[in-house]
């Protein structure tokens, strides 16, 4: 798949403050790897600069370099959607699109994509949803409104929606 | 304070605030009920269907004037929805700090205006050039009365979506456009709709703007390039001519406005019910 995420001195700011004070780690390719600290220690902030979600913060800066595959994401040039389209993302609180049923919540990321087809649609939102441990809850209900699951279902389904999109790294802050 | 003198400040207060609560709804109902009153015999279904009769003659409706006015209702929309709602989407969005923070004063600004001012304006830009009154100008100064409205409302709307929903879309790669434009727009739509509702709601019931744009007409509408009638205009040229007909048609043509304007309401009230999203 990959060769893995080199973090190599990596500083955050929200505003003046420096929340992340160089950070440097190698991240072993197809592996779980878990970050654990106390609250508030920069856990989010850190696994968010991954991603390139952390400068959507109004006031937020990043320095550092952070490479996949041997390529620095915040490379002048690099565009973010990209690395957000390759790097998934699942927040601490479900997010599930309220205007959306279950199936759109997890075709969204695909049709939005420009993905149109009827039947590769159907089987992509099956697969993540297996994939999610969902698919035997909500096979049929799949045009219920997506908050009208439980709270570990509307989690399951934000893990659904991430993976339909088949991103090579997932960042899970504490799902 | 003993207890006693204490229950009788609660009782106090809480009367107080339960008369004015009541002295609220009361113009509302004492107008509705003198329009009732006054207007209801004029009522029925030619007045619906039938044109303006001469002086003179008794009868005849002001079913123009009704079409008039949705006609221009409609050119408002075009004007002031597109605007509105993309200007406060923006205002909403927007990372900038000070051309918002300018919009914003400016929209203030331009919602304090009196109606008339934008009636001046649309003769100025729209009259004077083709020469002639025409529903184009009226609308044009309906839909500029709009923006503002659409405009706060819609970036009052926007910003209630909580902020989860715009970083789930931004990080399923999406760029921030569709995240606005496909997430967080339709989860404002109930409110958007609101405000629109509100804005149609106080645009129907102008007539000052309409005076010297739309003129009023006492046909059917001849192509928006024409002087149009409107149900505001048709009230206002009713109720100041000297005779007892006309003042009964006024009057059933004001309560017909103030119906739909609380029928535009209701509408709203209906369309928002349960399902704003908190932040």
């Amino acid at each position: 798949m990959g060769d893995g995420i080199y973090v190599k001195g990596l500083k955050a700011w929200f505003g003046d403050s420096l929340v992340l004070k160089g950070v440097d780690l190698t991240v072993a390719p197809n592996a779980v790897t878990a970050i654990i600290g106390p609250s508030g220690c920069g856990k989010s902030t850190f696994i968010r600069c991954i991603n390139r979600m952390h400068e959507t913060v109004p006031g937020a800066r990043v320095d550092g370099q952070v490479l996949l595959n041997s390529e620095d994401l915040y490379a002048p040039g690099v565009d973010p959607v990209q690395v957000r389209r390759r790097i998934g993302m699942v927040f601490q609180k479900p997010n599930p699109f309220p205007t959306m049923s279950v199936f759109d919540n997890v075709a969204a990321g695909l049709r939005l994509a420009g993905l149109r087809r009827k039947s590769r649609l159907q089987e992509e939102v099956e697969r993540a949803l297996r994939h999610a441990a969902l698919w035997d809850e909500v096979k049929n209900d799949l045009d219920k409104s997506g908050v009208s699951l439980s709270g570990g279902q509307q989690q399951r389904l934000c893990i659904a929606r991430a993976l339909a999109v088949d991103p090579q790294i997932l960042l899970m802050d504490e799902p | 304070m003993s207890p006693g003198l204490r229950r009788l400040v609660n009782a106090a207060m809480s009367g107080l605030t339960f008369l004015t609560a009541i002295l609220v709804v009361c113009p509302l109902l004492l107008i509705f009920g003198f329009l009732l009153y006054q207007g209801a015999s004029a009522i029925n279904v030619d007045f619906f269907l039938h044109l303006p009769k001469p002086v003179g003659e008794a009868g005849g409706g002001v079913a123009n004037a009704i079409v008039g006015s949705l006609i221009l209702i409609g050119l408002a929309v075009v004007v002031g929805l597109p605007i509105g709602i993309l200007g406060g989407v923006y205002l909403a969005e927007s990372r900038d700090r000070r051309l918002p923070w300018i919009v914003r004063f400016v929209a203030d600004v331009l919602n304090g205006v009196p109606s008339i001012v934008f009636g001046i304006f649309a003769y100025t830009v729209v009259v004077i050039p083709m020469r002639r009154f025409s529903a184009l100008a009226g609308g044009l100064a309906l839909g500029l009365i709009m923006i503002p409205i659409v405009l706060r409302t819609t970036e009052e709307m926007v910003w209630l979506v909580p902020n989860a929903l715009r970083e789930a879309g931004l990080g399923l790669g999406l760029p921030r456009w569709k995240v606005s434009l496909r997430i967080v727009i339709p989860s404002a739509r109930a409110g958007i709709i609101t405000g629109v509702m509100v804005a149609v709601a106080r645009i129907g019931g102008e007539t000052a703007p309409l005076l010297f744009t739309a003129l009023g007409n006492r046909f059917w509408h001849q192509g928006i390039d024409q002087p149009i009638a409107a149900l505001p205009l048709q009230i206002y040229a009713y109720a100041i001519a000297p005779y007892d007909d006309w003042h009964r048609q006024a009057w059933a043509g004001a309560l017909v406005l103030i119906t739909l304007v609380f029928l535009a309401s209701l509408a709203a009230r209906l369309a928002t019910r349960g399902r704003t999203v908190a932040r």
